[in-house]
């Protein structure tokens, strides 16, 4: 349906794959304006279509992939796009964001998102070029592993003039072939990792997509935009963080932070702090390893390392996949992890809920409970483990399932670390408590970044009280609400990084910023206000760019407070999806470990109080006792509740 | 024979984003080898001069207008 939006190309296409039926998926200018883009219009089209009887792998599941208005509109790190579906680890929605240049050319090709429903006869590939959508038997592709794929897919798109033709592609590995639970999706040398979004693509036997065309993203006020953009470019490259830890060191730059912290999940999250954390760290990989920082399509920042694996140029590991395939499994082999990480992509695995499994099936051979051969600090054979993981071979099948279902077969609950199915980020949470409510609560699972990422504010950008409970369910929600809007809207996550004042991350010991540390806690007032009032927020934050670029680009008119009512609709709505599935408080939980050992024994206050904060969460959300919206909250958020 | 038009990168506002080097038909766009080890900067160039073809498809696409056609 055609918009008078700017950033918005105004068609999203449903194909069914089962009859090959391609058709444009009404989609209007009045849900654009509630639902945006990304992740919240692949919730609606979700929402939509499923009344919580689906299986991720059936024919009634769809495979939303979807663009922001921001999507190639110019705005720094703006290349992201969102890949949801019914998570076959969780069973309910999960929504993956990838910097890979597939969503840039989704647009160019003309489409906001794509919709993939029913199941392929033979395995095949999609080709999609302007307004034209072929079909293409994939036998001589399946099989052949990530970077194989795409290289091959260039060379059935070369031109008469020799050149290949200008596209974005997405595809599996092996992984997602077999199912692999947790299986992920790549585009370039980037992923859609978490969530088995790789897996239903494999089910649907759909290889590859490959988009591209020469349709530009309309911008409403192009003149603003520019300039706006200029400076928020500026003010990026001029930021600590944005312009000069995340380059200089990537995500890996955490590392230290977090040991300092103890925050660094160590030998399956029994500890927050690993002995050798300096062999892993950031500042190792960017002096003995790093080539060169490269960013995805778009991007200044640019976060992305560059290693050296068997004598080629490729990827180098992010935050999470250093630390659970180094402190994690109390291995501190930097060479093996770059290795490792090059491998898990080759085969499409999701690194984070990979690694967490062999932690998982570590530790239950430690304790006797499941004979596996598999020991702490023993990687040498990791390499073999994973290619049995992706072709499910051997203990290879068993370990596809992921650390819940193995849990549940061979006892451990107490430490498969995993939330509603999916596994655990990097952040050992018992020092990092508002983290934990996070995982906890998040609709996809145990992720950091749907989680709210509270990390951020407990030791890795500015100092408030780790432990703590006041002030964290407050502040979870506001911040899984902006970033569910930043994400929907096709921008980077690390752009609102840039949220905290320069001087406050320049200058951790000044008066100010103590101050700062002090007094977020006891904030939680002024965020409910601002979310039950979001109009009272009628402004544009002068750190915050990303509002009066959204309104440039979209000709919609944008304040912060509207910005955070459109992720909180997101934020509900998921969960709204989800309750048809069956969610409710009892799947917000953490394993035991986590909320009734103490990190540290004789810290009474190092574990996470989550029933506590579940409670004033919920109430804040407003959600009822069982943690689910209520019928008045729903209605306020313009969401048609269907019950 | 008038000279063909070219991309001039202002290497100060250049922010090396990649936009103009993905767009360009010709692939003559390149971002520049780090200058030392750690070097966090890097930006667009024109690596290939000989086969610019001027289209200018870099100067349009460029987010932060620090490209611009010309003669020299």
């Amino acid at each position: 349906m055609a918009t008078e939006y700017g950033g918005y190309m105004g068609k999203v296409l449903q194909i069914n794959l089962s009859t090959r039926e391609v058709s444009e998926y009404p989609f209007s200018d009045e849900e654009r304006k509630l639902f945006i883009g990304g992740k919240i219009m692949a919730a609606k089209i979700l929402y939509d279509n499923l009344n919580g009887t689906e299986k991720p792998f059936s024919e009634e599941n769809l495979l939303v992939i979807s663009t922001g208005p921001m999507t190639g509109s110019g705005a720094p790190s703006s290349s992201r796009f969102n890949i949801s579906t019914l998570s076959p680890q969780t069973g309910y929605i999960t929504s993956s964001n990838c910097g890979g240049n597939f969503g840039y050319y989704l647009k160019k090709a003309g489409i906001d998102a794509l919709i993939l429903k029913g199941r392929c006869e033979k395995h095949t590939w999609i080709e999609i070029h302007n307004d034209t959508v072929k079909f293409h038997d994939a036998e001589d592709l399946w099989g052949l592993k990530t970077s194989e794929t795409q290289a091959a897919l260039d060379e059935k798109l070369r031109m008469k003039n020799g050149r290949i033709r200008k596209n974005g592609k997405i595809c599996i590995g092996p992984a997602g072939e077999n199912q692999v639970l947790y299986s992920c999706i790549a585009s370039n040398e980037r992923v859609s990792g978490r969530g088995g979004t790789g897996a239903v693509m494999g089910w649907m036997k759909i290889k590859a997509v490959c988009a591209g065309g020469t349709k530009e993203v309309p911008v409403a006020e192009k003149e603003k935009m520019v300039k706006h953009t200029q400076k928020w470019f500026q003010y990026l490259r001029k930021h600590p963080l944005t312009g000069n830890q995340l380059p200089r060191l990537g995500t890996a730059g955490l590392v230290s932070s977090m040991q300092m912290r103890q925050m660094l999940a160590t030998k399956n999250y029994q500890y927050g702090q690993y002995e050798d954390f300096e062999n892993i760290s950031g500042e190792i990989l960017a002096e003995k390893y790093n080539i060169v920082n490269k960013g995805c399509l778009t991007c200044p920042i640019k976060c992305a390392r560059t290693v050296e694996v068997n004598g080629k140029q490729v990827k180098g590991p992010e935050l999470e996949t250093l630390v659970l395939l180094g402190s994690g499994l109390l291995n501190n082999d930097l060479e093996g992890i770059l290795r490792w990480n090059y491998e898990l992509d080759e085969l499409g695995l999701d690194t984070i809920s990979c690694a967490n499994t062999i932690a998982y099936a570590m530790e239950a051979n430690e304790k006797g409970l499941w004979k596996n051969g598999l020991k702490f600090s023993e990687t040498d054979e990791l390499s073999d483990i994973f290619e049995k993981i992706a072709y499910r071979q051997g203990i290879g099948d068993e370990l596809a399932m992921g650390s819940k279902r193995l849990s549940e077969k061979y006892g451990g609950k107490e430490f498969a670390n995993h939330v509603k199915g999916m596994e655990l980020a990097a952040y050992e949470p018992r020092k990092a408590v508002g983290l934990g409510l996070g995982y906890a609560v998040s609709n996809r699972g145990g992720c950091h970044l749907n989680g709210g990422y509270l990390t951020i504010l407990e030791g890795l950008g500015l100092a408030i009280d780790q432990t703590t409970y006041h002030g964290k369910a407050d502040l979870t929600m506001l911040f899984q609400d902006l970033m569910e809007m930043i994400s929907a809207t096709g921008e980077c996550l690390f752009t609102s990084y840039a949220f905290f004042p320069s001087p406050l991350m320049n200058h951790p010991n000044a008066w100010y910023t103590k101050a700062a540390n002090k007094i977020l806690p006891y904030c939680g007032c002024v965020v409910r206000i601002i979310n039950k009032f979001p109009e009272i927020a009628c402004f544009h934050l002068p750190v915050f760019h990303h509002t009066k670029a959204f309104e440039y680009t979209t000709g919609m008119k944008m304040t912060f407070g509207k910005y955070i009512r459109c992720g909180e609709r997101g934020y509900n709505l998921e969960r709204e999806l989800n309750r048809r599935f069956g969610v409710n408080a009892s799947q917000d939980v953490l394993p035991k470990r986590l909320v009734k050992t103490l990190q540290n024994p004789d810290d009474p206050s190092s574990r996470v109080p989550l029933k506590k904060m579940k409670r004033i969460y919920y109430h804040a959300r407003g959600w009822n006792r069982h943690g689910l919206p209520t019928e008045s909250q729903l209605r306020k958020l313009k969401i048609n509740s269907r019950r | 024979m008038k000279e063909k038009k070219r991309p001039h990168i202002n290497s100060k506002t250049c922010a090396g984003c990649s936009v103009c080097v993905e767009n360009c038909p010709m692939d003559c766009l390149k971002l520049t080898e780090p200058r030392y080890h750690g070097d966090i900067r890097t930006i667009a160039h024109l690596a290939l001069r000989d086969q610019c073809i001027g289209c200018g498809i870099c100067a349009r696409v460029c987010p932060i207008e620090a490209i611009t056609m010309s003669e020299k």
